[in-house]
């Protein structure tokens, strides 16, 4: 009875570390290719995340006419955010084939939409004080911000205030006080 | 007793004899081309033309006369049907989509030219450009011209190396203003010094001084010069352009043309350089309910302007606005 006992308390556990080791063996061990495959795939979309780019366009005044790059940036699904990136390539410059369309040092103060669907950005003054531009200049400046704006995200229209203020003209010859849509989607005829 | 009644019949009679107007005479021609038919309404009778209103509803297009006059009328398109009732003439118009009104002087003319569907219509690549009405305009001696200097103040537009834009639009202005005194009735600056104006107070400004002729003076970068003139927005209809003061250029838009094109042939037979004529929507000349135009000259890196160049430039834009007047 006694010898039993001691058999059943060594036989016990004998048994349970056999069946975890065959568990381990069985489960574990046998996925091992499995998992790491996993966590490659894992990782892949880790990756993926983290160079996700989306393309927006940017488009710069040439002559009369507007031109358009394509630029990479971080991927990102606010709309907003979108605009203020797509805003700041544009004034820098940086990407864009000619150098200093833009008026020097604008800042973007912020960006927001209206509840009737005007995207508004606020700049700098520096917008309105470091342009000094002639009719056409002023014209396609403005024609290229609305373009590159309502090209990345969705906007019925745009406003462009200055210090959050909004401005009656950015160099005395078009209106700035008024959403852009009406100004800028006109054709300019040349003889 | 019988003496009596007439004597007194005489002397009612006698007033209204005296005092009876003859009425002004109102002559209408008109033609047709595909799209759109012009009608010219041609009185001796300033007043009669000027003061006239014309209301478009649908089809039927109204014109208001302020006195009673007599009607002399040509042939009329088989689109066309015209009736007479009191002081105003209805044209009930088949397919009319939108009318422009232009008024002339020397004669005084009212133009309606009304635009049907089922022509080539404006917008179209091919449409047959509406004839200028090839009449004796306002003798250019007694024309009265705005000139708008450019910026202004705060405001110095372009700046370049030894100037900027505000004081070279506002020397060319005064010696534009100055040679052109002796040749027209009378000339406006909308600012006589550097201070600073807003579009909206040069608007109110201009619209104020009843000008034949509206010349805005702004500089390039470029060694050209550019002459912007207005055009009518797609969605400026005929009934926003007759309500909204912002598109008062809608009756003047071909006149403007007209004069952008005689302004740029002197420009470029008196200096040879290149005058690009350019349609946008500048507001300023949008607002304007007269011929205008705004001169952008060329960068002082490319043109001298010394008091002599200055008085040959004056010299080429007066004999621009004054080929203008007689076509």
């Amino acid at each position: 009875m006694r010898k039993g006992k001691i058999a059943l308390i060594i036989l016990v556990p004998i048994l349970l570390i056999a069946g975890v080791t065959a568990a381990y063996f069985f489960f574990v061990s046998h996925d091992e290719s499995d998992t790491s495959s996993r966590s490659i795939i894992a990782m892949k979309s880790d990756e993926r995340i983290v160079d996700a780019n989306t393309p927006i366009k940017l488009f710069y005044p040439d002559a009369t006419e507007l031109k358009s790059v394509t630029v990479k940036v971080a991927q990102t699904f606010d709309n907003v955010k979108i605009a203020q990136i797509a805003l700041s390539e544009l004034f820098s410059g940086a990407n864009l084939p000619v150098k200093g369309l833009f008026p020097a040092d604008t800042k973007i103060l912020g960006a927001y939409y209206g509840i009737d669907r005007v995207f508004y950005v606020d700049l700098s003054a520096e917008f309105q004080k470091n342009f000094h531009g002639s009719t056409l200049e002023e014209f396609m400046l403005l024609k290229s911000v609305y373009e590159t704006i309502v090209s990345n995200i969705e906007a019925d229209d745009v406003s462009i205030l200055v210090n959050g203020a909004q401005i009656e003209s950015l160099s005395g010859h078009f209106y700035l006080k008024y959403p852009l849509k009406r100004l800028v989607t006109q054709e300019i005829k040349e003889k | 007793m019988k003496t009596g009644v007439v004597l007194m019949l005489l002397l009612l009679a006698l007033p209204s004899v005296v005092f009876t107007e003859e009425s002004p005479v109102i002559t209408m021609r008109s033609n047709e081309q595909n799209g759109f038919v012009r009608m010219v309404f041609e009185s001796q009778n300033q007043d009669v033309i000027s003061s006239a209103s014309v209301n478009e509803s649908y089809s039927l297009v109204k014109i208001d006369f302020p006195h009673e006059f007599t009607f002399k009328q040509g042939t009329l398109p088989g689109s066309v049907k015209l009736s007479i009732k009191e002081n105003s003439i209805y044209l009930n118009i088949a397919t009319l989509e939108k009318i422009r009104v232009t008024r002339l002087q020397a004669p005084s003319r009212l133009v309606v030219d009304a635009y049907i569907t089922g022509g080539v219509t404006e917008g179209e690549n091919t449409p047959p450009p509406p004839p200028v009405v090839h009449a004796p305009g306002k003798p250019f001696r007694l024309y009265v011209l705005m000139i708008d200097p450019g910026h202004g103040g705060a405001d110095t537009g372009i700046v370049f190396e030894q100037s900027r834009e505000s004081a070279i639009t506002l020397n060319v202005a005064q010696g534009l203003a100055k040679q052109a005194s002796s040749h027209v009735k009378n000339v406006m600056l909308s600012r006589k010094d550097d201070s600073f104006m807003s579009i909206e107070q040069r608007i109110a400004e201009i619209g104020k001084s009843h000008a034949d002729v509206l010349i805005s003076l702004h500089v390039t970068r470029s060694p050209y010069f550019g002459i912007f003139k207005s055009s009518i927005p797609p969605y400026a209809t005929a009934k926003t352009a007759r309500y909204s003061t912002s598109f008062a250029q809608a009756e003047f838009v071909e006149r403007s043309h007209v004069l952008a094109q005689s302004i740029g042939v002197a420009l470029h037979d008196q200096f040879k350089i290149d005058a690009r004529q350019i349609e946008l929507p500048m507001p300023l000349l949008m607002a304007m309910g007269m011929p205008s135009v705004a001169i952008e000259l060329p960068a002082p890196s490319a043109f001298n302007y010394t008091p002599e160049n200055i008085a040959l430039l004056s010299e080429a834009i007066l004999k621009g606005i004054a080929e203008y007047a007689e076509r």
